[in-house]
């Protein structure tokens, strides 16, 4: 039952006219009722139906190309995650089989999170010969509902994969962003966002903006297509 | 799901793959509306072509996060061009002079050079006429929320108005909207 007030957050939400603070509190209620997200998304959907009726311009000719252009030179600063069987440049083979085994320890043991941290940290024994790191990620809360995922970094091509399951669904304005906490910066550095599928289940390959020497692993939730600096409520981490 | 929305669904997934050809065809069929409403957000013909070039960009890049299940292309890149116009005109501080642009806009002013298959006439026809069934005060709200950025507060200062009327009119209006226009999008 989605009563007046939500009704009316929903709609301040849909249209980004909440607070800051407003809309992360009212984040917390869309993770937690399915029935508001939809509703949510329905008025995204709905207010996004604005753009018909704006006055019509033609978009310069010139634009295709420059836009174009931009993409091919593939250097942009901001989102580097690509879908998780397309890394963004060759890498070794290693964190890809590890990444591999690592789906597979994901897949067998996510019921069982205990086990899965003293496996991750076995792995995490086994990487040391190739210079990887595994971190585990929790929920920031030590509650279940943003699940679990486990990160494999590979310094030595500054990429990494990520794997996470049980996770929510974002509302529809909103994407799951990757941060990297190294010392060295003044800010926690982008990885990109990733997506959720109807499973709860999260697979991605990231390059970070920067390069890291070594730090901690932050998930938050931001608005669409991810910011370049944090802004939205972390909701999982490394320990 | 309806077959432009799958087909649209189709491109972003071959998009996601580094199909540069598949992203042609979206840019094609929507880089007109897009420059429409990021212009009607901005009215600066060279602070929209940046955020053009921003936004198809991260299409380009984010194409793998797209979720058909939650939202349609369309919506997803209009949501992606909105939220970058309206990160534009925060970090210029240009925020005074285009609210006061906006407010004195009229969304439905002519000014029709073409159409790009995707924002169609039937669905300008559509939501226009969803809009006009607004009343005057709850429409000025919502085109106020979705065209300038500013806050629920901000835009309770700029009409006068208490923020818990401001609030109403939004929720009112965002509701008849959808029910003006429900199913034919």
């Amino acid at each position: 039952m989605i009563d007046e007030r939500k009704e009316e957050m929903a709609a301040l939400y849909a249209l980004g006219v909440l607070d800051p603070h407003e809309a992360r509190a009212f984040e917390e209620e869309l993770r937690a009722n399915a029935e508001l997200r939809q509703f949510v998304d329905d008025l995204v959907r709905h207010s996004a139906a604005l753009a018909h009726a704006v006055p019509e311009k033609t978009a310069p000719e010139h634009l295709k190309g420059k836009v174009l252009q931009k993409i091919r030179a593939g250097n942009e600063p901001g989102s580097t995650v690509v879908p998780f069987t397309r890394p963004a440049r060759p890498v070794s083979w290693m964190p890809w089989a590890m990444a591999a085994a690592l789906a597979v320890f994901c897949g067998l043991l996510f019921s069982d999170r205990a086990k899965l941290k003293s496996e991750v940290a076995e792995l995490q024994k086994q990487t040391d010969v190739c210079q990887m790191q595994v971190a585990m990620l929790g929920a920031m809360d030590n509650q279940s509902r943003h699940g679990v995922a486990v990160v494999i970094w590979d310094p030595s091509s500054q990429t990494g994969v990520l794997q996470g399951e049980d996770m929510p669904r974002p509302a529809a304005n909103e994407d799951y962003q990757l941060w990297i906490v190294d010392s060295k910066y003044s800010q926690p550095v982008n990885a990109g966002v990733f997506s959720v599928d109807g499973k709860g289940v999260a697979k991605a390959v990231f390059k970070p903006d920067h390069p890291i020497s070594g730090g901690k692993f932050a998930v938050s939730i931001e608005k669409k297509g991810g910011v370049s600096q944090h802004e939205g409520p972390i909701v999982m981490a490394s320990k | 799901m309806k077959s432009a929305d799958t087909e649209n669904t189709r491109l972003l997934s071959r998009i996601a793959q580094g199909d540069e050809d598949a992203f042609t065809l979206f840019y094609d069929q929507f880089a007109h509306g897009l420059y429409s409403l990021v212009f009607r957000i901005l009215n600066d013909a060279r602070e929209t072509e940046d955020v053009l070039q921003e936004g198809f960009t991260q299409i380009w890049k984010k194409a793998a996060t797209y979720d058909g299940n939650r939202s349609s292309a369309f919506t997803w890149a209009v949501m992606i061009m909105r939220n970058k116009a309206i990160d534009h005109i925060r970090s210029r501080q240009r925020q005074a002079r285009v609210v006061e642009e906006a407010a004195l806009a009229s969304p439905d002013e002519p000014d029709v050079q073409e159409d790009d298959g995707v924002f169609q006439n039937e669905k300008k026809v559509i939501v226009r006429a969803a809009l006009e069934k607004i009343p005057e005060e709850q429409r000025q709200a919502i085109q106020l929320a979705f065209f300038s950025g500013l806050t629920q507060m901000q835009i309770a200062e700029k009409l006068g108005e208490p923020l818990g009327t401001v609030k109403a009119r939004i929720r009112r209006g965002l509701l008849k909207l959808r029910d003006s226009m429900n199913g034919a999008l």
